[in-house]
């Protein structure tokens, strides 16, 4: 209960049959901090995640969420976190509003706080004038924030985003970028992996995965220097591109 | 519970959006009864006959004519014995077997009225309902031409000097379209609750909605009970689609208790919810649950008693039928449908019915939780 950070792991492994997914995870991650998990495809991010999210049983190691045990506690770990998946999480065939509706619902909010939220949040995503479409018609910028804003109906400490920002373009990039920033502001701590380089120079810290095993770790500035790089996109062609 | 009435309201959105569903939960349950109206009228044609004839006079032998030039039958050779016309049946030799008791052509003399024993090949009751029907008129006719040849036959008054006294070899006592029905019932209601609810659990698994879900607070006992209650709904729609269907256009009546129906058919839910949910555990895509859902129907419906009564299936796959939970649901609804069974007769169905739906129910609910394979 009084671990100090907001996820915390120690030897996380996890295994599918005899291939190794994950591989003695050691991880860190400051309550407050944007914290960017690369890697190329299929390094592991997805797996390590939904072991930290409590939707994946780990074959090895320990790991705390908000001070909760994955193995024994991931109810309590579900309460605490908001988790937006690689794959598209809404419902197309309904709209934007009783997507937010039925995700509050879910998370089990007061219906005059949920129909304020819904309301709060159309207009801040700017689709109040689309609301009766259905979400599959919206562009995925829309799609991508509105995931976002159903993951984080319940107000978690902990947002976890797997690849959020995969297809969109530049300018869509920025604006859900924005968002990030503004929730780590709030004081939430942000679990976010990527494939794009250039956002991992905005987070405080990255670490750089390599079939299953974290190979590099620490600010972005660091680990430019450290292997005398000028862009994390050099840094991750040299480490992962061999 | 709140968390349930959110599921629901989408879920029922997802329907009624949804208009490709909604024309398949209509049109499935009219289309097949239909296409069972159809069988019942059809035409049959060339139904093989043999007869024992243990009388051989003159009037047996006349009546034994009279099958064998019948565009309806086709002569499949005389018995040698009552034992014949049952093994004739069993090898599929015949589909309808007459016996002409030894002293037919005297008592027909003497106005005793003697009886032409009629057997059926109970398997296909339509073809079996039909070719008795055919026999039926075989004998009136040739009864009404005697009374014409005959004058003092008709005096009795006590209406044909020939009786029929026609048995099914397997099911006895006939009446297809009554007996169908509460199979067909059977039929559609599992499709419809067991598949639905495994692709509709499936779909939320590939669309990612379920991993979504899962990452939630909600209780897997609340999801569960959100996603498969719309199907139970949607199971009491069919079922009383089938059973309007059954009365406006085939004038049938149900002899049981309505609401006793009903209750039996949840009941059975429970075991084919259950199998929806164990099915998308198992299955990745909607194809996948497509296909294993099509494996526990085959089973559940081969083994219903539903298509070829029980007690012709071998013994050892008699006893298989047991257990499965389709048997039991299907001899209540004709029971009660049929029969108006009271309930304190129902529970040599009632209980098993119960005992395999929570055993099968519970196991798939253990079995989902709320994390990814
Ligand atoms: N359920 C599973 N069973 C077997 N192998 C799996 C399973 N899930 C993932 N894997 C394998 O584990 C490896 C890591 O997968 P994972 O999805 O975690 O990678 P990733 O880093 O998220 O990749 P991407 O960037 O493509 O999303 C892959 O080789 C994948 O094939
Ligand atoms: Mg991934």
């Amino acid at each position: 209960m009084m671990a100090p950070y907001a996820v915390q792991t120690a030897n996380l492994g996890k295994r599918f049959g005899k291939f190794e997914a994950v591989k003695n995870l050691n991880l860190a991650v400051h309550a407050g901090e944007i914290f960017g998990f690369l890697g190329a495809n299929g390094a592991g991010k997805t797996t390590a995640i939904r072991m930290l999210c409590g939707l994946l049983l780990p074959s090895s190691g320990n790991g705390q969420v908000a001070g909760f045990d994955i193995y024994k506690q991931s109810e309590q770990i579900k309460q605490h976190i908001g988790y937006m998946s690689q794959k598209f999480s809404l419902y197309d065939d309904l709209t934007p509003a009783e997507n937010i509706e039925f995700y509050g619902g879910v998370y089990g909010l007061q219906r005059q706080t949920l129909l304020q939220k819904r309301s709060d949040l159309l207009e801040e995503l700017g689709l109040t004038e689309l609301a009766d479409m259905t979400t599959r018609s919206l562009p995925l910028g829309y799609k991508q924030r509105l995931a976002l804003s159903c993951a984080l109906l319940h107000d978690p400490k902990i947002v976890f985003l797997d690849e959020p920002t995969g297809g969109v373009d530049p300018e869509a990039r920025r604006n859900f970028w924005d968002l990030i920033y503004h929730m780590a502001q709030q004081g939430k701590t942000i679990f976010v992996t990527t494939h794009y380089m250039d956002e991992a120079e905005y987070c405080n810290r990255v670490s750089i995965m390599y079939q299953g095993e974290i190979i590099a770790l620490g600010s972005p500035q660091e680990l430019k220097q450290k292997f005398g790089k000028a862009s994390m996109q050099e840094v991750f062609i040299h480490l992962v591109d061999r | 519970m709140q968390r349930i009435i959110y599921l629901l309201q989408k879920e029922f959105r997802q329907v009624f959006r949804d208009r490709q569903m909604l024309r398949i939960i209509l049109f499935v349950p009219v289309v097949q009864m239909f296409v069972l109206g159809y069988a019942i009228t059809t035409d049959v044609k060339n139904v093989k006959v043999t007869i024992y004839d243990a009388d051989n006079s003159f009037a047996s032998r006349e009546l034994c004519r009279r099958f064998i030039n019948s565009p309806y039958f086709k002569f499949a050779g005389y018995a040698e014995s009552p034992q014949a016309i049952r093994m004739a049946l069993d090898n599929w030799q015949a589909q309808i077997g007459v016996l002409i008791s030894p002293h037919f052509g005297r008592d027909l003399e003497r106005g005793l009225q003697p009886a032409l024993q009629m057997t059926a090949d109970g398997l296909d009751g339509n073809t079996a309902g039909i070719a008795l029907g055919y026999a039926q008129g075989i004998l009136t006719t040739y009864a009404l031409d005697l009374m014409a040849a005959q004058p003092r036959l008709v005096a009795d008054n006590r209406g044909l000097p020939v009786v029929s006294e026609t048995r099914m070899w397997y099911n006895l006592n006939l009446e297809s379209k009554l007996f169908t029905v509460p199979g067909l019932i059977g039929l559609l209601v599992t499709v419809v609750t067991m598949l639905l609810t495994s692709m509709g659990l499936v779909r939320e698994k590939e669309i990612g909605t379920l991993e979504q879900l899962m990452v939630t607070p909600i209780r897997p006992l609340e999801l569960i009970t959100g996603k498969v209650l719309p199907f139970v709904l949607i199971g009491f729609v069919e079922i009383n689609i089938m059973l309007a269907l059954a009365f406006l256009v085939f004038d049938l009546t149900m002899a049981g208790n309505y609401f006793l129906l009903l209750g039996a058919s949840l009941l059975y839910f429970l075991t084919t919810l259950g199998l929806g949910i164990f099915i998308s555990t198992l299955a990745e895509t909607q194809q996948q649950a497509m296909f294993i859902a099509w494996f526990f129907m085959i089973f559940l419906i081969l083994m219903s008693g539903f298509l070829s009564p029980i007690a012709n299936m071998p013994p050892a796959w008699q006893k298989v039928t047991y257990l499965n939970p389709l048997r039991y649901y299907v001899n209540l609804l004709r029971e009660i449908f049929l029969k108006a069974t009271p309930l304190k007769f129902l529970w040599n169905e009632i209980v098993p019915l119960g005992v395999f739906g929570v055993a099968i129910l519970t196991v798939s609910a253990l079995k989902f939780h709320k994390r990814v394979s």
